[in-house]
């Protein structure tokens, strides 16, 4: 019973304080959350700000970048890292469109696509 | 992603807990898996003593690959993450089939390499059979690394392969720098190379006296030497606070707390059969490779790795036997606990260095002790 309460105290440390193991001469591990952003015509999006939050508690944050629009998140220790991912135009018109802004609910793919609307 | 001053002071502060709830839950989350010893460099100090052929009695392939695949059937909770090394892993003729194993079972897999064999070519193939995660030894500048790995080209080699890295679309990596005498001046230089490079992580190691570094001269760090490193450390992670580059003390060594948090991101914690296990060449089961030897759990052939996890590895989880030399009359002895397992040394019964003294006063505290004793 007692082991049970700490694994359920641990589960909830590690969500509020991910931790990162670079252990002696191991190389560093961690979770990661990569996709990538398009316009609904299909055209990739750089420069969209990319944030992955946890209990609205921002966990980490990227812009999407290169000719496909992909991103990275990362590295996390726990998993699931985050419950949501948020997608945000933050440079207007100079990504190729203003788009609106999306939030959707983390879900473990191996790769997420995630498609912006155009900004009303 | 890089931790805030607040974070990592809340971290530190909050860690003892942290510490206490891992320890007696002790989830497996690292699993080195030392695939050969064989080794195309000849490192002054290597820790394990790596040769050009491998060992007698190294696992076979077939063995490897049987007990990768049998990790997600012993940890159905989340099977742990492995580190493949050696030796030089990419030595090892049947890697790909190793790795493979790992994609298969859908355990996920980084590597840990000297870049020798690493080229682009070879990169492709890794990233085709799901690395996700690598680390590349660079221990200074041309004449400085080519000296310590023991052959010439070393240098020209391993940058390619951080080059090669830093193209790609890896996940992560990492280049790790073993600091010792020679190249402790040599750091700076260093830094502007790996940024050049594309380099976002870099880790800093001291040499500590084990493996081949026990009988090689002018490869440790004196305490001063030590001290300075860590200074340097700090001002080096302030000045890049605001750009993507960040510099870390490896996870090894206890150190004053606002030290700690000055020159590493993750509170100092030894995860060593806490978190952390491996099987050797041999199958022997460990935590962190260097481990003194005199710490076997038990050996993949004939033991079942869960139940090991499960049921053994009690030094590693309570470590009052560590008490002794220089810990004895310690003050920090409930915080540092005997500081990293790995610099146990097993022929002495004490630990071989103390970083908490080297870094507040610049004393090398062991040999001070040991002094001491001769002296009586």
């Amino acid at each position: 019973m007692l082991l049970k309460i700490e694994k359920a105290i641990l589960a909830l440390f590690t969500a509020v304080f991910p931790v990162f193991i670079a252990a002696c001469y191991g190389m560093p591990a961690g979770d990661f959350v990569d996709g990538a952003v398009k316009s609904s015509s299909g055209t990739p999006i750089p420069n969209i700000l990319v944030r992955c939050l946890k209990r609205g508690v921002e966990q980490d944050a990227t812009y999407t970048m290169g000719e496909d629009g992909s991103f990275v998140l990362g590295p996390f220790e726990d998993s699931p890292p985050c419950d949501e991912l948020s997608f945000e135009d933050v440079d207007g018109e100079e990504n190729g469109g203003s788009f609106a802004q999306k939030k959707i609910p983390f879900d473990d793919v191996e790769y997420l696509e995630v498609t912006l609307d155009p900004a009303e | 992603m890089k931790r805030s001053t607040f974070e990592r002071s809340l971290r530190s502060a909050l860690s003892p807990l942290y510490k206490r709830l891992e320890t007696r839950v002790h989830p497996l989350r690292y699993l080195f898996l030392e695939i050969t010893s064989q080794c195309n460099l000849a490192c002054l100090h290597c820790g394990s003593d790596c040769g050009t052929s491998k060992a007698q009695g190294e696992l076979s392939t077939e063995e490897w690959v049987d007990l990768i695949e049998s990790l997600p059937r012993k940890f159905p909770e989340a099977p742990p993450v492995l580190v493949i090394t050696g030796g030089e892993p990419l030595c090892h003729p049947n890697l790909p089939l190793i790795l493979d194993a790992a994609r298969r079972s859908g355990v996920r897999f980084g590597m840990v390499t000297n870049g020798w064999l690493l080229d682009e070519k070879r990169l492709t193939q890794l990233l085709g059979l799901g690395l996700e995660s690598c680390t590349v030894s660079l221990d200074g500048l041309q004449a400085s690394h080519d000296w310590l790995r023991g052959r010439e080209g070393s240098y020209e080699r391993a940058i390619r392969g951080i080059e090669a890295l830093a193209r790609s679309p890896i996940r992560i990596f990492d280049v790790v720098t073993c600091v010792n005498p020679r190249n402790l001046p040599e750091l700076e230089h260093l830094e502007k190379r790996l940024v050049e490079a594309g380099v976002q992580r870099w880790r800093l190691f001291s040499i500590f006296p084990k493996g081949r570094a026990r009988t090689t001269p002018g490869l440790t760090l004196t305490a001063v030497q030590i001290q300075e490193l860590l200074g340097w450390i700090a001002q080096r992670r302030k000045a890049h606070a605001h750009t993507d580059f960040l510099v870390d003390f490896c996870c090894e060594g206890y150190l004053p707390r606002d030290l700690d948090r000055q020159v590493r991101d993750e509170p100092y914690f030894c995860r060593a059969g806490i978190n952390i296990a491996s099987v050797l060449g041999d199958g022997t089961i460990s935590a962190c490779p260097n481990i003194s030897r005199t710490l076997a759990q038990g050996n993949v052939r004939k033991d079942d790795l869960r139940a090991i996890w499960e049921t053994r590895y009690a030094a590693f989880r309570d470590r009052a036997w560590m008490k002794k030399g220089p810990c004895e009359t310690c003050q920090e002895w409930k915080r540092c606990q005997g500081n990293s397992l790995h610099l146990w040394d097993a022929d002495r019964g004490h630990t071989c260095l103390c970083h908490f003294a080297a870094a507040r006063r610049g004393e090398d505290v062991v040999e001070r002790i040991a002094a001491q004793r001769s002296d009586q």
